[in-house]
């Protein structure tokens, strides 16, 4: 389905939309997600995120790492690793302390670099409380 | 005791030599017991229930697919606070609609008596369907059929092909990675399996499921047709199952 990635890589498939298929609501997961249908609604994951070259999304977008190959139509925020590649459109704002995006990739939005100190930092925090 | 649940299809003479033959593999291996013969006017849920609360060691279905469900239901709708704890099983007859007793490791019937003495028991997690219950999977065609899943989303396929919800995989088809269908996990499996495509590809992990079809009706157990609307759930009630050691999980 797709190439072994460094950096996003899918081991522990818990759910895969199929082309055909249409998924219309929140969907929320802790395992990786592959897209490859069509999603309207909300997107979260706790762990890795695969959005195939003919997946539609029309939808907010929340996971751990991401690699987008579709049409996003909605804000994407990634907590490490966001790679975009040549045949994503993505129509919203992105987020993500790493960012890759590939020539021929279509993005109209704003672009937010968070850094992974001031998370390190934040979480450093919360177990002192 | 052992209870053996002779299914109404066995009174066809063409199965006659195979019953015989597993009466007396069964008597040689010393698990004789009690034969309750199922027919149309016997309601299976009251026969075996009565030999439930008579003490029964074991109920064993010697059928297919559909004596295995008759059995099934029967444990799991029994009120009586030992039905949980008496290990079921199958003695397959004929090679068609026996697929459950293929991925619990049990080939033949000449082979089923043999495992049925070494007693090897399992664990297994049941699925609720309404006021029903189904061991291995449920299936509808996908068009037409609404699905909505843990009351959060829902699912539109514009393919023809089927629905599976799978506990304990019996189908041939090839499965994704990481959804093997383990009916010991605790968790419920989703497949779509399109007529187009020659694997899944799609597959969701759920607790609650509502499946609704005007005209198409879920086939449990690949034998048993229920209506929908259909809420489908994991049962908090296991199954003490006798299983081969080729089973599948």
């Amino acid at each position: 389905m797709f190439k072994k990635d460094e950096e996003v890589n899918i081991k522990n498939t818990e759910t895969v939309i199929g082309q055909s298929i249409k998924v219309k609501g929140n969907f929320f997961g802790d395992g990786d997600i592959v897209v490859e249908g069509k999603l309207e609604g909300a997107i979260k994951t706790s762990n890795n995120l695969l959005v195939g070259p003919k997946a539609i999304i029309k939808a907010d977008v929340e996971a751990k790492t991401a690699k987008i190959s579709g049409e996003i139509t909605g804000n994407v925020v990634v907590e490490n690793f966001l790679e975009i590649t040549s045949t994503a459109k993505i129509n919203g704002d992105i987020s993500a302390s790493q960012i890759s995006v590939e020539s021929g990739a279509v993005f109209n939005g704003n672009c937010l670099m968070t850094k992974v100190e001031e998370k390190i930092e934040e979480k450093k925090d919360e177990i002192k409380k | 005791m052992n209870i053996f649940v002779y299914d109404s299809f066995l009174s066809d003479k063409k199965h006659q030599n195979t019953i015989s033959k597993i009466e007396t593999r069964i008597t040689d291996l010393g698990l004789s017991g009690k034969i309750i013969r199922l027919n149309l006017l016997k309601n299976h849920l009251d026969s075996i229930d009565g030999e439930i609360k008579r003490g029964a060691k074991t109920i064993v279905a010697v059928g297919n697919n559909e004596t295995l469900n008759k059995v099934v239901n029967s444990v799991l709708s029994s009120n009586h606070p030992d039905a949980s704890k008496i290990p079921i099983f199958i003695i397959p007859v004929g090679k068609e609609n026996n697929e459950i007793s293929l991925s619990l490791g049990i080939e033949n019937y000449n082979q089923a008596c043999e495992v049925l003495s070494s007693r090897r028991i399992e664990e297994l997690n049941a699925v609720e369907i309404n006021s029903s219950y189904f061991l291995s999977e449920a299936r509808i065609q996908t068009m037409g059929t609404k699905v909505e899943v843990d009351e959060s989303f829902t699912l539109e396929i514009s393919e023809q092909g089927n629905i599976i919800i799978s506990n304990l995989k019996i189908d041939k088809q090839k499965a994704l990675k990481n959804h093997q269908s383990l009916p010991n996990d605790d968790k419920l499996e989703l497949f779509v399996g399109l007529k187009k495509d020659k694997e899944i590809k799609s597959a969701f992990m759920f607790k609650t499921l509502l499946v609704s079809n005007k005209i198409k009706k879920i086939i449990i157990d690949k034998s048993v047709e229920i209506t929908t609307p259909a809420k489908i759930t994991l049962s908090n009630k296991k199954l003490k199952t006798i299983v081969g050691k080729n089973r599948s999980f």
